[in-house]
This record gives C-alpha cells, sequence and structure tokens, in this order.
C-alpha cells in the first residue's frame, strides 16, 4: 500500500481507519511518525484553548469607546486603576463589591502601561490621519524654508503644525505607550 | 507567547450580580466582566486575525457590542459562552469586510518558508501560534474554530456558509501543512519519545 496522503493522515485524529490503513500505520514508520506528529498538534491546539494572552487593548481605552458610543454614562472615575484604601473610602458594603473587580481589573492590565486614554481610531481613520500630517508637514516645511530663511527659524513652525495634526497624539500632550506584545 | 497566567481570585461577585449592575450602567462591573473575560476574548480574535492591529480594533468593537446587547442577554448561556460567540461572529464579519476568506475555497499554496528550526523550543503550542501566521485565512479559521475552540463542522459550516465536508477537508488540510511547517521540531519530539500508539485514537 502506498504511503497515506499527509490529508488523509491529519484526518485520522478523528476520523475512522479502514482495515488497510491500520496494516500500513503498523508497518510504515514513516506514516506513523506524521500521525503521531499531527496527534501532538492537535492536542497542543486544544491546550491552548486556555492559554490567557497580554491583553491587546486596556480597559481605558474600551471605556472611552463606550462612552464615545453613548453605551457608558458618567465621568471617566471607574476607568482609574483602583487606589489603595485610605480613610476616605466609602462604606464597608460598597468597599466589599468594589474589591473583587478591581483586583481582577489590576491583573488583567498589568501589562500595559497607559499614560492617557483615547478611543482607538479606524485603521483607515488612523492612516488618513497620518497622511493629513504628511502633508501639512511637508507644506509648512516648504513655506518655513521660503518664509524664514535664517537657520533653525523654521524649526518651531514645522514643529507646531505636526502636532496640531497628528491624530494619536492626546490634546494634553500625553503619550499612549503601548504593550508589549506576544507576537 | 508571553502569555500571562491569571490568577483567578475567588469570586465575590457572581457574573449574573455583575451582568444586573453592569446594565444599571455601573462601570466598575462592567470592567470587572471584561476583566475576567477578555483573556479568553482576546485570544480567540487574536487567533484569527493575523494582524495584531486589526485584532485589537476588533477587539474594542467586540466589547462595544458585548455592552451595547447585554440588556438582552437573557441567561439562556453562560456570559462567557454569549460573549464569545459574539467575539467569534464579529471577527469572522470583519475578516469578510476585509475579504480575508477569499481563499477559503482555494487549494493551499506551498511555501518554501518554514518555521524556524529550533529544536530547542520547549513549547510546542508557542510554535503552533507562530505557524498559524503562515496558513491561508481559511484554513486557519476553520482549524482555530475547530481544533482550537472546539466548534463541530456543522457550526463552522453555518459560520461560514461551506458545507460540512468543506470544513473538514480544509481542517485536514491546515493540519497537514501545520505538520509541514513544525516538522523539524515535531520530528524532534516524535524521536525523542516513546509515543507511537496511533492505537487509541484510531480504534
Amino acid at each position: 500500500m502506498p504511503h497515506l496522503s499527509p490529508e488523509r493522515i491529519a484526518a485520522l485524529v478523528d476520523e475512522p481507519v479502514t482495515d488497510g490503513e491500520r496494516e500500513h500505520l503498523e508497518q510504515c514508520a514513516r506514516c506513523r511518525a506524521d500521525f503521531v506528529a499531527v496527534r501532538r498538534i492537535v492536542s497542543a491546539a486544544a491546550a491552548e484553548r486556555d492559554q490567557p494572552i497580554a491583553p491587546l487593548v486596556p480597559w481605558q481605552q474600551i471605556a472611552t469607546a463606550l462612552r464615545a458610543e453613548g453605551v457608558l454614562a458618567g465621568d471617566a472615575w471607574a476607568s482609574r486603576p483602583p487606589v489603595p484604601s485610605s480613610s476616605s473610602v466609602p462604606s464597608s458594603s460598597v468597599r466589599a463589591i468594589e474589591s473583587a473587580p478591581s483586583v481582577v481589573a489590576l491583573r488583567h492590565e498589568a501589562p500595559v502601561a497607559v499614560l492617557a486614554t483615547r478611543t482607538r481610531s479606524p485603521r483607515w481613520a488612523r492612516m488618513a490621519g497620518l497622511a493629513a500630517a504628511a502633508a501639512l508637514l511637508v507644506t509648512f516645511g516648504m513655506a518655513g524654508g521660503r518664509m524664514m530663511a535664517p537657520v533653525g527659524a523654521g524649526d518651531g513652525a514645522m514643529a507646531v503644525g505636526q502636532a496640531d495634526a497628528l491624530p494619536s497624539v492626546a490634546p494634553t500632550g500625553a503619550i499612549i505607550r503601548p504593550c508589549r506584545r506576544w507576537r | 507567547m508571553s502569555a500571562h497566567p491569571i490568577a483567578r481570585p475567588t469570586p465575590l461577585t457572581t457574573d449574573e450580580e455583575l451582568i444586573a449592575r453592569a446594565v444599571a450602567g455601573d462601570e466598575l462591573a462592567m470592567r470587572a466582566l471584561w476583566a475576567e473575560h477578555a483573556p479568553r476574548i482576546d485570544a480567540v480574535v487574536r487567533r484569527l486575525v493575523h494582524d495584531l492591529d486589526e485584532a485589537a480594533d476588533i477587539v474594542q468593537e467586540v466589547w462595544i457590542q458585548i455592552f451595547r446587547a447585554l440588556p438582552g442577554f437573557r441567561g439562556d448561556a453562560q456570559f462567557s459562552t454569549w460573549a464569545h460567540r459574539i467575539a467569534v461572529n464579529r471577527t469572522l464579519n470583519a475578516l469578510r469586510r476585509a475579504r480575508r476568506l477569499m481563499g477559503l475555497h482555494e487549494e493551499l499554496t506551498e511555501e518554501t518558508a518554514m518555521v524556524e528550526d529550533d529544536v530547542e523550543q520547549p513549547f510546542v503550542r508557542e510554535s503552533i501560534t507562530k505557524a498559524l501566521d503562515r496558513l491561508p485565512a481559511g484554513a486557519r479559521t476553520v482549524f482555530v474554530l475547530h481544533d482550537v475552540e472546539g466548534y463541530t463542522h456543522e457550526e463552522i459550516a453555518a459560520q461560514l456558509g461551506i458545507t460540512s465536508g468543506g470544513s473538514k477537508s480544509q481542517l485536514f488540510k491546515a493540519r497537514a501543512r501545520l505538520r509541514r511547517l513544525l516538522a523539524p521540531l515535531m520530528d524532534h519530539l516524535t524521536t525523542s519519545s516513546t509515543d507511537s500508539g496511533y492505537a487509541t485514537p484510531l480504534a
């Protein structure tokens, strides 16, 4: 009997085997090794299911988006990481309810360093913003080059134009540091 | 993958209580639901979507949809199951929009590129994650939904608008392709192992 095809070997992980295939697998070390390898892959893939990963998006960003969508009302006080308890904490009953989610939230957000929050714009919007920023930069650069001939005189104008146009810079000038991703 | 195992503390508040509070607009409850379920939601989106930025965009959309639909959650299924379904549906819709599933019925093309021949790599799962990025979108989707997330071929067929047989075909091609991509690692493991017991699953 010829060797089993790779797809057929892959199917045998959860499909019934024929007598001929079984006989071949018992005699053919190559096909048997292929089968064992595929079975290991499938087993490892199933184990992957319960493996958590570093968060793709921090809560602050989701909360900001929820407010923008009108799903979440109110100010952003609850988006901030919980602070250690002090004499000013609410009553014990309120604290008991809030403590568990806060601990969970902190653990999930641990790898993320966020210095400011913003709503994540779609990629096309970010690309369009960057294109607009580039166009402004060129415009300001040309204008600066013509109007402010002395060396260094145009730098300030260019910097202002760029900062105003870049969509990824928060109005406050705060910086968003993305988490280190696992790939 | 540098996953961060998250030890789940003893729950002082159940999902049902959190959902009720979240529906009432309690951000802390919403945040707690997110913190509890985001690791799996993020993971399934990340596995289905090759591009990390696109995955982050989709995850944000998923959570907006989850909280928007939360008042309609009747508790027929667990919240985690319900949210997971939303994540998968939303992700597949996004992939369709991006026409990433155009190649679903196409034959897998051979690539000479291989996953790094790193026999010292101790984590098969990590290698699989890397190799998944090399699968065509359709085969990747079926593999993730079936072998990782545990969907049946019938469920996958309904989700993707293909036949159950088509789902099986894609799955077997994906497995075979992964076997080729992971050959150096898997052969090393196989030769260093006494496991040759194919009889169990074949019986």
